[in-house]
């Protein structure tokens, strides 16, 4: 719940009430008859700042960005998974059993 | 592969788990995702679950993928009588899967009864002969009783199907490099950079295997190649950069008396040595005097 | 508005809810008709998977070319793609149309029958019952304005163009039910059993062949889509690879690495 997620909530709400603006707009021009060229500019005004407070939500909102570098720092593939397909059970861990003796009940 | 990322949270996770505290659960499916072979610790902690019946039931469908982990686990521990019984309670809520068949032919596998486990896989393979998994124990095992080259043969059948398999490809270099068959190694690796170019730990594999089959061409190969691999580590991986340092050299002797004017082209090699003189400073100041003196006697040090 | 229709309530009772509720009983009954009639899958033919990972394993090294030195990707081109004996080289008269190989198979044709069976007979039964009893009037209203584009997939059967957008006709109804179900099953049969046709359609245009898939799942039943897929991308696909690997220049990327790697190391050693 921080700043980003309010902008967001606050966009949402701009947004829709652009779009509810923009249907009265509608039917009063319906009423008075005349052609429907676009939205009045106070509508577009509306739209343009619901539109920053989305896209800032966002960019901030879901989480950090990462980075797509293979040789960034968080991306640096240090090691390879064991080839666990052609594991073998014959190695030196046979001369050292584990002393807890574990059971499945 | 592995990424940095990952492995701090494989090793945040894992000191959670063994002293104590939560996410066994989460643990367990990073290891499965991961792949790493941490049988011991799977073994204790997957027990831990599954002994706790309502842990156990609150997995889900997922409790059978528990089972199978802890049972592979339990064999690589030598924990027999442990397999065992995971693999009787799969058996018994998957009577007639080829999936708990496997299993039951690994603990063979495991006990050593070499021919009974291999009467097993044939059968299983009887229903279906291209089973990739079955298909690959059938190579592990001939590796383990120590049969290399009839590994090879089984591994080379089995990438004649299924050739984009990496890790079977993985496994051959491996065994090709244990025979110093570097050669053919040295296929193995390059069809392991297809797959995937980024990789550095591949480049660095490759490279050492080009490295080790020496010759002029193939050493200076080898140095690009370690240059590769320091570029996409960033830097970071010591081998490579001994590597750089060692194929230098080489070229160098290997070029005495000769042409002259492509050595001086390049100051990597005086770098990767900087370098590596700053790592070691940072992190094992004790041994700086031995790499310095490593590195005088390349003719490297600065 | 002023001309409101006025629904009767038995419409609802009689039409829109025994509508539903039949469509819902339908797709259950033919999940679990398919599944018995699903033979159990067959051993894969070798050849067929040998290609999809071909066309795998050369697609890795169009993609990847650069990173392997010049004699080793003229080797592995020439393995790939020579005329004579090459793993993407298709002799002219050997590469049938999928649809010929479909129909030599005839175990193939009959899983696509049985499938098309399960599929078309109740579809075309339903709509011969919902057109027979309910045609032509209208069931239901959604409780927001359209526009006039919806008319067709909202009001058909219907034709009267003065009627508002949200009214819903019967037979629409049927519609979209028949369509808006997926997610209601998909619930109801557990996630992958409401995979239907569409996705079905797609799964074979995204060729190749994935490893992983082929590992065996838990699930009893195993499910031969994938096989089915690679005999349709087959041949085609072969061909189509040796092309575009005859056209890759090859060009070494390692040499720009040492350069590269000289630039990190430089900022490495320069930096702190």
């Amino acid at each position: 719940m921080g700043p980003g997620f309010v902008a967001g909530v606050l966009g949402v709400l701009i947004l829709s009430h652009a779009a509810y603006s923009t249907i009265q707009y509608r039917s009063l021009l319906k009423i008075t008859e005349e052609e429907f060229s676009g939205p009045p500019i106070n509508v577009v005004v509306e739209l343009l700042l619901g539109l920053v407070f989305c896209i800032w939500a966002a960019l901030t909102v879901p989480g950090q960005f990462r980075s797509i570098l293979p040789h960034s720092e968080e991306n640096r593939v240090v090691s390879l998974p064991a080839n666990l397909d052609f594991m073998i059970f014959n190695h030196r861990g046979k001369a050292f059993p584990l002393d807890v003796d574990l059971k499945l009940k | 592969m592995v990424s940095k990322t990952e492995e701090a949270r494989v090793a945040v996770l894992e000191n959670q788990v063994d002293n104590g505290g939560g996410g066994a659960w989460e643990y367990l499916c990073l290891v499965r995702k991961l792949k790493l072979r941490r049988s011991d610790k799977v073994l204790k902690h997957g027990l831990s679950i599954l002994n706790d019946p309502g842990k156990r039931s609150s997995l889900g469908p997922e409790e059978w993928t528990l089972y199978e982990q802890v049972a592979i686990a339990a064999m690589d521990c030598q924990c027999l009588d442990v397999a065992k019984d995971c693999i009787k309670v799969l058996q018994k809520r998957f009577p007639g899967s080829k999936r708990v068949g496997k299993l039951e032919a690994m603990i063979l596998e495991a006990k050593g009864s070499w021919a009974e486990a291999e009467k097993a896989y044939s059968s299983l393979l009887e229903d279906n002969p291209l089973d990739q998994v079955i298909l690959k124990r059938t190579a592990t095992m001939a590796k383990a009783q120590g049969n290399l080259s009839g590994a090879i043969e089984l591994l080379n059948k089995y990438l004649e199907i299924y050739m984009a398999d990496q890790d079977a490809w993985r496994e051959l270099g491996e065994i090709y490099v244990s025979l110093q068959m570097y050669k053919q190694a040295a296929f193995c690796y390059e069809e392991l950079i297809l797959s995937q170019p980024t990789n550095p730990l591949y480049h660095l594999a490759y490279a050492d295997v080009l490295y080790t089959l020496g010759g002029l061409e193939n050493l200076q190969s080898a140095k690009k190649y370690y240059a590769s691999a320091t570029d996409l580590t960033g830097g970071k991986n010591t081998r490579a950069l001994f590597g750089i340092c060692l194929c230098t050299h080489a070229i160098g002797q290997l070029t005495k008396g000769r042409n002259k004017e492509d050595k001086d082209s390049s100051e990597l090699q005086s770098l990767a040595a900087t370098a590596l003189e700053k790592d070691y400073k940072r992190i094992a100041p004790a041994k700086l005097s031995s790499l310095t003196s490593t590195l005088k006697s390349l003719n490297l040090s600065s | 508005m002023a001309e409101d229709l006025v629904l009767d309530t038995a419409i609802r009772d009689w039409v829109l809810i025994p509508l539903s509720v039949v469509m819902v009983l339908i797709g259950v009954l033919r999940y679990f008709v398919s599944k018995l009639m699903r033979s159990s899958s067959p051993s894969p033919d070798p050849k067929i998977i040998k290609e999809g990972q071909v066309v795998v394993r050369a697609r890795n090294l169009r993609a990847a070319a650069n990173f392997i030195p010049a004699k080793s990707f003229r080797a592995r081109k020439a393995y790939f793609s020579n005329e004579e004996n090459g793993l993407l080289f298709v002799p002219k008269g050997q590469a049938q149309n999928p649809q010929a190989q479909m129909f030599s198979d005839p175990n193939m044709a009959m899983d696509m029958m049985k499938k098309n069976l399960s599929m078309i007979i109740p579809q075309t039964l339903t709509f011969a019952w919902v057109n027979f009893f309910f045609s032509g009037f209208v069931a239901a209203k959604i409780p927001f304005p359209l526009t006039q584009r919806f008319r067709s997939m909202l009001q058909n059967g219907i034709d009267l163009s003065t009627v508002d957008v949200s009214y819903v006709s019967s037979r629409s109804w049927y519609f979209l039910n028949l369509f808006g179900l997926r997610g209601l099953f998909s619930l109801i049969l557990g996630e992958e059993n409401a995979m239907d046709d569409t996705q079905k359609m797609m799964q074979m245009g995204g060729f190749g062949f994935d490893p992983s898939k082929s590992q065996f799942t838990w699930r009893v039943v195993e499910d031969d889509d994938w096989v089915s897929s690679l005999k349709v991308v087959g041949d085609w696909s072969l061909g189509a690879e040796k092309d575009s690997l005859d056209i890759v220049q090859h060009d070494w990327a390692l040499p720009k690495f040492e350069q590269r790697a000289e630039a990190v190391l430089r900022k490495l050693v320069s930096d702190h």
